[in-house]
């Protein structure tokens, strides 16, 4: 074979290669193409394969064309390979189209009870102020429920929170306020002391949508030297700030109870018309949130704290009135009924 | 209670304030005005004094004329249209401008005055009517009020509702203080208001003395305390004759309608006036109807004696009960504080009567007021306290109104002597006071200049001065201020707790970690498409399941429904899941965490349950949680739901467990047999308990029952299919599953998380096949994964449940497989040596469980 006859014979083969790779449809009939020109036995590699017979002068000439067209070949392989893999996926795709805007399909999520979220929410903004949680128990007796809250028997505020009694013995009562809780820290631990108590407590109460036979409080207690009134006050307000996460008012009401003097209700700005009054405040612009005092002297006395050396203050709030309020709730009962409408939109 | 305060300018200068600013100062001075309520006319100004310049007709309408009207002299003229025949030039008038509420007169609703044009005419006001203005009685019946109609001259501008005697007044609501029975009363509101507002206390307006103070006639004469003297400390008696019982005085009747009292009769009505005015409580006897003539007595009811009370009631007494009797027949007339007796109450006939003022010991009428479920005016001011000093004013006050207002016609009622029994000397109390101690608690320097200018209107006397000061307390507050820190919260208060810095605590201690088990328990839980529930622990006394034998039980509960303390959260759950279906939910999954309680034997120590004492209750609480699952999961239009069963609810629990850092090696599960009598609501054959993988520590000596619902120290809980007949008796409307756990217990099993390093050896995986013979005897999982761990080497990483194939249940072959998967931490594990183990695990499976391999 001359070299003019070689041409011919490899420009043939080229052209018929790339006119059969240009008609081919699918990408089957390409890999055949590809296997009858290029593979092991394809007409083009046979060729390759016959240079060494040839002229040895001839020979490089003869080897350029034959690798020009192997790359003719295969560049013109490679883009039908391209467009028809493309034009496939288009095409395949456009067979899988969904409806986008049916609905997803959610794996169900459960809903944490609203008085928990208050009280994680009141838990941690008392634990960045420095307070540890405690927790006692809620069969009591009357001495951690009254006698070492400075209410003995012929208190008058004995009467006003009507008690459960147990079969346990004539002392062993259901705890009617999280106070207990304070008692039983200052008896365990000494001076200083930061402690919050979250917990149930129960009063014999008819139900209705205010009451409810049992409900929670969280209650605080703060001992050192020389803690002021001043303190309670600065504590408090941050706290009520924090919650209502809007810089509030707050004011400081004189109240009486047993086991603080002084003693006082805090009322908050109402957070809802920002001291305007509304609806949720009654119109009077200000909201009761929770009692507070200065430690009295004789509660601490009872647990062995020197009131001379030490002073501390306590406070304690409802959840579900916090929680009544937060979430505009208007009746109490819901929380226990634990209807999902309820918990779902938490 | 309720203040008037119109009754309350009687004792303090009130003289510019209104009714609302005194209830503010109240509240911020501890007595909290829960309102603030009129009684009257409800008019607002500005309503003046205003004079006809000229009348003219209105061009539209042939009833209604213009006027001029001015209200200052010299100043402009007002347009104001009217529409009453009865006015004229020069004529003075009430003129209500804009911004002013008045009375509608058609039908007594508030009528608010804009300035609007009537007709096409701009009005700026209203002369007014005096319906207009709440006047009922007046002379004038049709038209405007005519202020000059009788040559009258009020000043032009002047504030009608200054100007005429309109019947007005505001009651405020007062919280009672449990603490401070001597501010029930006008009296002693007026010397806290005197004291807040720095005004002082009028004087006294009345004398006895201005009255003849006959003898009487009556042989009345004694009155003897035979109870022990801290019953009764003191008490008065006195006769009063030549009554007429009719009705009250109208500023009498007035005032007490105002605060919400039933008017009676003359000297009904005065005792509570009295009552009402200095605090003390009194009560008047028809002298006719005691049998003995000459003396009362004050002793203890005997057992058994009955009286029936002016409420009509027939009372059982008791032992504790004080009682009035008549000396001599020993009739009882009157529980002493609470309530008088229907056989010696005033009557229209009455014409001589007791008075009663006296001082009991406020637990003996708390105790005799709760025992018979009465509770009166009186009980509740002598449950707070009486001032023994003050009763002899309160006796006299009475006894001057009753002769002033309730004499027949012939004379004034004749009055006998004070006739007393026991003392009413207070010992003074002197209490020291600190500066010092001011500053320490308050964080303010409050001078003793300053304290005396604070406590002296209260009838505190001050005296000292720097550190050292000395405070007198008045007779009527012995009660309430004993202590130095009584006297710094009188001090905090009338100085104003707004006067004290806020400022924050300094740091001085560590702060321990919360507990996080809780918190990581929920966010498992919740994260696993369970919402949570708060359930009652007051559950019903028939509670299904339920150990009467530990019960801890209510005494006084509010109904059955609420006495006994749960044992268990799974019947509250169970009663949710049927409530949330009855209100059309299929799918409920709720979980709970919360407290049980028992009984605690091994814990009680014999003196449990004693008055007074401090340690123990001889009850156990234990932190549960638990779930119930009712439904399906995952549910999605494209999508077959997922059918909820035991292994779902089980694999959320195991879960839990791995959330909590819990070692599941140191675990076991086991099927419910043996237990089935302890947890009644699960399903005997789908229910598995969950326990420690140790033995049970025997019990400790003497202890009869378990204190726990989970009845063996290593039991952590358990986890099964809602027994079907707790299905259907609670309307359950699909298979429901369970699980409950001992939160105390899991807390204790959580260890700390410790990086292991990532092995990069390969994942070497073979599966196993045991076949068995399930004639006599199942052979469980746990039994097979247990013998292959033991087996499998060091470097069995992972043992999976592929299959448990059985042909049908009554099948005695099944065939178990499993799936193992080694894994050396840098190295491959060659394949005769996994031969090698696998061949181990054969042989012990075949040994142990007479299992036989297909291979």
């Amino acid at each position: 074979m001359d070299a003019k006859e070689f041409e011919n014979k490899i420009d043939g083969l080229v052209s018929a290669a790339l006119s059969a790779i240009e008609s081919t449809a699918s990408l089957d009939g390409l890999e055949n193409l590809r296997l009858q020109y290029l593979g092991r036995e394809g007409e083009l590699t046979v060729i390759l394969r016959g240079l060494a017979s040839l002229d040895k002068a001839f020979r490089p000439t003869a080897g350029q064309l034959g690798n020009q067209a192997k790359q003719k070949i295969e560049q013109s392989h490679e883009g039908k390979r391209k467009y028809l893999y493309e034009a496939g996926l288009t095409e395949r795709m456009a067979r899988e189209a969904i409806d986008v805007t049916a609905p997803g399909a959610r794996y169900p999520i459960g809903h944490v009870h609203p008085l928990s979220q208050i009280s994680s929410e009141i838990i941690s903004i008392f634990y960045s102020m420095g307070f540890s949680v405690a927790d006692g128990p809620e069969v009591e007796t009357d001495y951690y429920n009254f006698d070492a809250l400075n209410t003995p028997a012929s208190h008058p505020a004995r009467d006003e929170q009507d008690t459960f009694y147990t079969n346990m013995g004539p002392s062993v009562l259901l705890r009617s306020q999280t106070s207990t809780v304070q008692i039983r820290v200052m008896e365990n631990n000494k001076p200083p002391l930061r402690i919050i108590a979250p917990g149930r407590v129960y009063r014999n109460e008819e139900v209705n949508a205010r009451k409810y036979p049992l409900f929670h409080q969280v209650e605080g207690l703060l001992i050192d030297r020389d803690v002021t009134f001043g303190q309670l006050k600065g504590t408090l307000s941050a706290f009520i700030q924090a919650l209502f996460k809007k810089p509030l008012k707050v004011r400081f009401r004189p109240d009486f109870f047993p086991f603080t003097e002084p003693s006082a209700e805090l009322d908050s700005e109402c957070p809802f018309c920002n001291g305007k009054g509304c609806k949720t405040c009654g119109g009077r612009g200000w909201l009761e949130l929770l009692g507070c005092g200065m430690v009295d002297p004789n509660v601490l006395k009872g647990v062995g704290i020197d009131p001379e050396e030490f002073s501390g203050f306590a406070f304690g709030m409802g959840l579900e009135r916090l929680a009544m309020l937060k979430y505009d709730i208007n009746d109490i009962r819901n929380f226990y009924t634990n209807d999902l409408r309820f918990l779902e939109q938490f | 209670m309720k203040l008037s305060f119109d009754w309350l300018s009687e004792f303090v200068d009130l003289s510019g304030l209104t009714a609302h600013q005194v209830a503010e100062k109240l509240t911020m001075g501890a007595f909290e005005v829960e309102e603030v309520t009129l009684v009257g006319p409800d008019l607002t100004g500005p309503i003046v004094v205003g004079e006809i310049l000229e009348i003219t007709q209105h061009p539209n309408a042939d009833k209604i004329r213009l006027t001029k009207t001015r209200i200052k002299v010299g100043a402009e003229p007002l347009d104001i249209v009217c529409g009453a025949g009865n006015i004229e030039v020069g004529q003075l008038i009430p003129v209500a401008l804009a911004g002013a509420k008045v009375i509608n007169r058609h039908d007594g609703s508030p009528l608010l005055i804009k300035a609007s044009a009537i007709r096409g005419v701009q009005s700026n006001g209203m002369l007014c009517s005096p319906p207009e203005l709440g006047i009922t009685d007046s002379a004038t019946k049709d038209g405007i009020l005519i202020l000059n109609a009788n040559g009258e001259k009020p000043e032009l501008g002047s504030d009608i509702l200054q100007l005429l005697p309109i019947q007005r007044d505001f009651i405020l609501h007062v919280e009672p203080r449990s603490n401070r029975g001597d501010a029930l009363s006008v009296m002693g509101l007026a010397r806290e208001v005197a004291a807040l507002f720095g005004r002082p206390l009028k004087p006294a307006t009345w004398s006895l003395s201005e009255l003849k103070t006959d003898a009487t006639k009556s042989k009345f004469n004694n009155v003897v305390i035979e109870s022990a003297p801290e019953d009764c400390p003191f008490i008065t008696l006195r006769v009063l004759e030549g009554i007429k019982i009719g009705p009250s005085h109208p500023l009498i009747s007035t005032r007490l309608t105002a605060i919400g009292m039933r008017t009676v009769n003359n000297v009904v009505d005065i005792t509570n006036y009295v009552m009402h005015e200095l605090g003390q409580p009194l009560h008047a006897y028809d002298l006719k109807k005691i049998k003995n003539e000459a003396a009362l007595t004050v002793r203890r009811a005997k057992a058994g004696e009955t009286i029936t009370t002016i409420d009509a009631k027939e009372r059982k007494l008791t032992e504790e009960m004080l009682v009035i009797a008549d000396g001599d027949t020993d009739t009882i007339v009157g529980v002493a504080g609470v309530m008088g007796g229907k056989d010696s109450e005033i009557d229209d006939q009455s014409d001589a009567l007791v008075l009663e003022a006296a001082c009991f010991a406020p637990a003996v009428v708390r105790r005799a007021s709760r025992l018979l479920g009465l509770s009166s005016d009186a009980s509740l001011r002598f449950e707070r306290g009486i001032d023994p000093a003050s009763v002899r004013h309160a006796a006299n006050r009475a006894a001057y109104l009753i002769a002033k207002y309730c004499g027949n016609e012939a004379s004034t009622a004749s009055l006998g002597p004070l006739l007393a029994a026991g003392s009413d000397q207070v010992s003074a109390a002197k209490v020291p006071l600190r500066s010092s101690q001011i500053k320490r608690l308050l964080g303010i320097e409050i001078s003793a200049e300053r304290v005396a200018e604070l406590l002296t209107p209260l009838g505190f006397s001050v005296s000292g001065a720097g550190e050292q000061i000395e405070v007198m307390v008045p007779s009527f507050r012995i009660n309430d201020v004993k202590r130095e820190i009584d006297l710094i919260e009188e001090v905090c208060r009338l100085n104003g707790y707004d006067q004290i810095t806020a400022c924050m605590p300094a740091a001085t201690l560590a702060v321990a970690m919360p507990d996080d088990t809780l918190q990581l328990a929920r966010n498992c839980l919740t994260g696993q498409g369970l919402s949570e529930a708060w359930l009652s622990s007051l559950v019903p006394i028939d509670q299904e399941g339920a150990s009467m034998d530990l019960a801890v039980q209510v005494l006084n509960p509010l109904s059955k429904d609420h006495q006994l303390m749960r044992q268990s959260l799974i019947p509250g759950l169970i009663n949710a899941c049927s409530y949330n279906q009855d209100h059309g939910r299929k799918d409920v999954w709720l979980f709970e965490h919360g407290r049980v309680y028992f009984k605690d034997f091994e814990n009680a120590a014999d003196n449990h349950g004693k008055s007074g004492n401090k340690i123990t209750t001889g009850v156990k609480e234990n932190n549960h949680l638990a779930g119930l699952i009712c439904g399906q999961s995952f549910k999605a239009f494209n999508k077959e739901a997922l059918a909820v069963d035991f292994y779902l609810v089980k694999g959320m629990v195991e879960n839990l467990l791995s959330v909590l850092d819990i070692d599941e090696r140191k675990l076991a599960w086991h099927g419910l047999s043996n237990h089935e009598d302890l947890y009644p609501w699960l399903h005997p054959y789908r229910s598995a308990l969950l326990t420690l993988n140790r033995p049970a520590k025997p019990a400790n000596k003497g202890a009869g029952k378990s204190s726990s619902l989970f009845e063996s120290n290593i039991t952590l809980g358990y986890v099964g299919q809602l027994h079907p007949r707790f299905a259907d008796s609670k309307d359950v409307r699909d298979q429901a599953f369970i699980f409950e756990l001992d939160l105390d217990r899991l807390k204790k099993e959580r260890k700390a998380k410790k990086f292991t390093g990532i092995a990069t050896g390969p994942e070497m995986v073979r599966d196993i096949t045991a076949d068995f013979d399930v004639t006599d005897k199942e052979v469980l999982y746990e039994q097979l994964s247990k013998l292959i761990w033991k087996a499998g080497g060091s470097n069995l990483q992972m043992v999976e449940l592929v299959s448990i194939y059985k042909a049908s249940p009554e099948s005695k072959r099944s065939a178990i497989t499993c799936r193992l998967t080694f894994q050396h931490a840098n190295e491959p594990v060659a394949n005769e040596e996994i031969d090698k183990v696998l061949g181990g695990i054969r042989e012990s499976l075949s040994r142990d469980l007479a299992a036989s391999f297909r291979l």
